[in-house]
């Protein structure tokens, strides 16, 4: 009696572009991880006012903040596992969440308030994403493990 | 032996818990319109619980982790000397945040890591005794 074997992930496009799509989605997913480190560090700068009053927090937010859809796009160009995937998606919902908190701020201060903690959300969830994805693809061109 | 590495891994998701609301209470001071005063008062509790979580690690031979207790412990003092430097030296003052992250990732590696040493030893102390083999 044959057993069914769960079917490794099938990458959406050519064998060529998923190896390519995956190590793109390393560097791009650890670029993030950066620019969310340096974002905290330009928190402190405007809250400490280290260089005058200045709004280098939030224009940084909108300059890196496009590295999440095409996080998603790579994902499903490097035909990555589901879990992956659906990690990267989260990644982006959540992003979108954390620029849109601070605008309610006058209006619902206590949901505002959460941006803090979905920040550490959102770097925790990048750290995860980035380090869930080996470097060099797997044989078929999926990923490694 | 066991207890103590129970507690050590409740003591460091309790740092981990205090962590997050700090973190909420620093986002009512910021966009809630409360003040930072909560954020300070709370900031120095928190900064007492690594020490318990030292002693508890050192209670329950950790081992490497004790050593990462011992920087988790170092690097929320410094958290709560960095907004002192604020006049003096802001760029480092502004290094606030990021210090904040490290504390929040270094406190969730030894949760887990303290859990799955607990685990470890509820898993030796319950696995079943193999029956001895008798002559018939």
């Amino acid at each position: 009696m044959p057993v069914d074997r769960p079917h490794p992930p099938e990458p959406m496009a050519g064998n060529d572009v998923a190896p390519i799509a995956q190590r793109g989605f390393v560097i791009v997913a650890w670029i993030l991880v950066g620019c969310l480190v340096v974002q905290f560090f330009l928190v402190g700068l405007d809250l400490f006012e280290a260089i005058g009053e200045s709004e280098l927090h939030r224009d940084f937010a909108y300059l890196y903040g496009w590295l999440t859809p095409i996080l998603v796009l790579l994902a499903m160009l490097a035909g990555l596992p589901r879990r992956v995937l659906l990690l990267t998606v989260a990644l982006l919902a959540l992003y979108a969440i954390q620029t849109y908190l601070p605008t309610i701020a006058d209006i619902l201060p206590r949901i505002a308030a959460l941006h803090a903690i979905n920040a550490l959300l959102v770097f925790w969830l990048a750290v995860e994403v980035a380090r869930s994805v080996p470097w060099i693809p797997g044989p078929t061109g999926t990923p490694g493990r | 032996m066991h207890i103590s590495r129970v507690v050590f891994a409740a003591l460091a998701w309790l740092f981990v818990g205090l962590v997050v609301l700090q973190v909420f209470y620093a986002g009512m001071g910021l966009l809630g319109g409360a003040g930072m005063r909560q954020h300070v008062e709370f900031g120095y509790v928190v900064s007492g619980v690594p020490i318990l979580v030292l002693i508890a690690a050192g209670a329950a031979r950790a081992g490497q982790l004790a050593v990462y207790s011992a920087g988790l412990l170092l690097i929320t003092f410094v958290q709560t000397v960095l907004p002192l430097l604020r006049d003096d030296l802001p760029f480092v003052a502004a290094l606030h945040p990021v210090n904040a992250l490290a504390i929040f990732w270094l406190g969730l590696f030894i949760a887990r890591r303290a859990t799955a040493f607990a685990r470890q030893r509820a898993e030796e102390t319950t696995e079943p005794v193999q029956a001895q083999p008798t002559a018939t």
